[in-house]
């Protein structure tokens, strides 16, 4: 995949965690977790909701001076290893982009995280014009409905 | 406008997602070329460089110069900046959240000690 080798159409960013990959994976899924570090340091708050299946939604909305709402659906949900889902934030315009959350034991109690922040999916591309309610509806179909 | 810019941003995704679009950019960002001295560089067809360039051209990654019969192409690489811009604020983004989420990780994994 272009993305995991950071092409210019996607952002990566890897951190080495001291934890399971059960529980990072966990952090990104439930909600109760979510709204406690998915904020901005200066937000006073943030509420969140998630159904972590495929094709389930989630919506996270940061508290501050105004409120920032985050929200998408899931496309993969395979714990601990792998989640990915959409990202239509009002900080991208509504535009919809995907983020994928690897995770790999690297031992002595330690997970590497790559997160993947994709502007879009990449055999998708050639198929843009499109439009992108097409195009999501068909990445989701590819994954089966729980 | 707002919408305008994100759809234009999209379509600079696009283009360069594309590994002969890629490597056409990098043949343009050396100096500019007509139409038929890309297609000698590239082993497709000068109908599917022409179609590459087109969509470079949508995503005003490339230029067109029309003098005569001649189609000089050169490389603008303004729009990449936007895309660049779009990867540096959720890095920071990113990078911000994950350091959140290491601090939580952390104070649970003391408070399971202390217990």
């Amino acid at each position: 995949m272009s993305a995991a080798a950071g092409g210019a159409d996607a952002l990566v960013v890897r951190r080495l965690i001291r934890a399971s990959r059960e529980e990072i994976f966990d952090m990104w899924t439930r909600a109760e977790n979510l709204r406690r570090w998915m904020r901005p340091p200066r937000a006073t708050g943030a509420s969140a909701e998630s159904d972590p299946r495929v094709g389930g939604r989630y919506r996270i909305v940061m508290h501050g001076d105004r409120d920032y709402d985050h929200h998408g659906e899931y496309l993969v949900v395979d714990r601990p290893s792998k989640l990915s889902f959409t990202w239509i934030s009002e900080g991208s315009h509504y535009q919809t982009s995907i983020v994928t959350v690897e995770l790999f034991d690297r031992g002595g109690g330690t997970t590497e995280l790559v997160l993947t922040h994709q502007r879009l999916p990449p055999d998708m591309v050639s198929r843009h014009e499109e439009g992108w309610t097409e195009i999501l509806g068909e990445l989701a179909s590819q994954w089966p409905s729980t | 406008m707002v919408e305008s810019r994100a759809a234009r941003l999209d379509r600079v995704f696009g283009a360069v997602a594309d590994p002969t679009r890629r490597a056409i950019l990098a043949a343009l960002a050396r100096g500019g070329a007509t139409v038929g001295e890309l297609a000698d560089r590239f082993p497709i067809s000068l109908n599917g460089v022409s179609k590459h360039i087109r969509v470079l051209e949508r995503a005003g990654l490339v230029t067109r110069d029309i003098q005569g019969r001649e189609h000089r192409l050169a490389f603008d690489a303004r729009p990449l900046q936007d895309a660049a811009e779009w990867m540096d604020r959720y890095r920071v983004f990113w990078e911000a959240r994950l350091d959140a989420l290491e601090t939580l990780l952390e104070s649970r994994r003391r408070s399971r000690r202390r217990r």
